[in-house]
């Protein structure tokens, strides 16, 4: 017999508006999976669900199995992240993670490597004490997210001919999927992201285990974040929305439009 | 939407605009437009006229960015109400409900939305520039932010606070907390702690 009452821990990733009161909740299960979910009401002052289920929360949700959608009949906050939401540079910093997590999870396929990885990031940006620290933990998420999901670029070998890779300078073209030795870059010149050797060997440590968040010497997340948002932006299929607006609150003049920031040369 | 519905043209049309609408399904669409064929024509003509003349003389406040039939709008030309005071709100809508209320007599300001990164909502798509070309022009002594208590509310808030600190301008948020008529035990643990941060002495 189907079972259409189950529970779950969730992160709840977005809270759309849906009609008179009710919301469309987007979350990332504990087992990996994303989740669409109504919650009827929830926007009514009097609701008893509503409050737990803001972006951004870690909860666990008892749900109906509906034909559409499934419909959340209770919520109970377990993580509520306060001090991301009351920090207006760290809370931008935890949009550009939900993003990545909600275009990188899937509905119906679990990764949980992934759930686990989004709740140390979170957790990272919260107990983070500078500005370096959180961009470190940006970038070290990205990476996480790209090897979690399949996406981890090839780093030891050139896609093309397979010969193995040892220079001053690598070329990287994301949409072959990694670095590409110089016989074989004719084909995609125009495509190709030069990068520095430190680089590449940080990203290699990092694939075998061997780097941690505070092992990466800070000064080159610059390099690492551009490769970083051109591959996890390639395989989303569009510009990541978030990292405008984080570099708009990285801006020194805040009146000036954020529109005239130029993402080329951040 | 299905366009093999044996309907004629025009209907399929009518469907496919009510389809358009935040809020209604292929069904409901179909509804409502097999609702308005069997309306006398004469409620169906009020109908449309009411939807042309919305879209004909609703023009936004040069001030207050609310919606209105005359620029500046009432409550801007109003010599009744406190000039110096501005609260900030999402949507018209809220400006009905704070109205409705009947307690607040000053100025108002409509951002059109919130900032909501992940949506590609940024401060440059709401109404916030014209915000700060009212303080540049007015004698503001305080904003009364009154955002929805929401991710996106917060984030804009605190967005808004510091893009006018330097103007010198007091700021205030509304109180947050528990509604009325609400349960404790159901209430999150953000509620519960700003309605513990914000407790009066009786």
């Amino acid at each position: 017999m189907l079972k259409r009452h189950h529970k779950t821990e969730a992160l709840i990733l977005k809270a759309s508006p849906y009609g008179e009161g009710h919301t469309i909740v987007t979350a990332l299960t504990s087992g990996g999976a994303q989740l669409k979910a109504m919650a009827y009401g929830s926007r009514k002052l009097t609701s008893r669900i509503g409050g737990h289920l803001s972006p951004l929360t870690r909860v666990e949700l008892a749900l109906y199995k509906s034909r559409d959608m499934d419909i959340i009949k209770q919520a109970q906050n377990l993580e509520s992240f306060s001090e991301l939401k009351n920090d207006l540079s760290r809370m931008t910093k935890a949009f550009f993670v939900m993003e990545l997590i909600e275009g990188f999870s899937n509905t119906g396929v679990g990764n949980r490597p992934l759930f686990d990885l989004s709740l140390m990031s979170l957790r990272g940006l919260q107990s983070s004490s500078n500005r370096d620290i959180e961009d470190l933990t940006i970038s070290c998420f990205q990476l996480n997210l790209l090897k979690v999901t399949g996406f981890m670029p090839e780093l030891y070998t050139c896609v093309e001919c397979r010969s193995s890779l040892n220079s001053d300078n690598y070329n990287f073209i994301i949409d072959i999927g990694g670095l590409c030795c110089s016989k074989c870059l004719n084909g995609h010149r125009g495509r190709a992201i030069n990068i520095s050797s430190k680089s590449v060997e940080i990203l290699r440590q990092f694939d075998q285990g061997g780097t941690l968040f505070s092992e990466l010497p800070l000064g080159s997340t610059v390099e690492l974040r551009r490769l970083l948002d051109s591959s996890t932006g390639f395989w989303l299929d569009r510009e990541i929305r978030s990292r405008r607006f984080m570099e708009h609150m990285n801006s020194r003049d805040i009146r000036e439009p954020m529109s005239a920031i130029d993402m080329e040369s951040v | 939407m299905d366009t093999n519905i044996p309907a004629p043209k025009p209907v399929i049309k009518l469907i496919e605009a009510f389809n358009r609408l935040p809020g209604i399904g292929p069904k409901s669409a179909q509804r409502l437009a097999y609702y308005i064929i069997r309306m006398p024509k004469e409620e169906a003509r009020l109908l449309a006229d009411s939807v042309l003349g919305v879209k004909q003389t609703i023009i936004f406040c040069s001030r207050c960015q609310n919606l209105t039939e005359i620029d500046p709008c009432v409550i801007c030309s109003s010599s009744t109400r406190d000039h110096y005071t501005i609260c900030l709100v999402e949507e018209p809508l809220d400006v009905l409900a704070l109205e409705r209320a009947g307690f607040y007599k000053g100025q108002y300001h409509v951002l059109h939305g919130l900032i909501s990164p992940i949506n590609g909502i940024g401060p440059d798509d709401l109404k916030i520039r014209d915000l700060l070309s009212r303080l540049e022009s007015d004698h503001i002594s305080e904003i009364i932010i009154a955002l929805n208590p929401t991710l996106e509310g917060d984030a804009t808030a605190m967005y808004i606070h510091r893009l006018l600190s330097p103007f010198g301008v007091v700021i205030t948020n509304l109180a947050r907390g528990l509604p009325v008529g609400g349960n404790l035990e159901y209430a999150d643990d953000v509620t519960l702690s700003r309605a513990f941060h914000g407790r009066r002495e009786l």
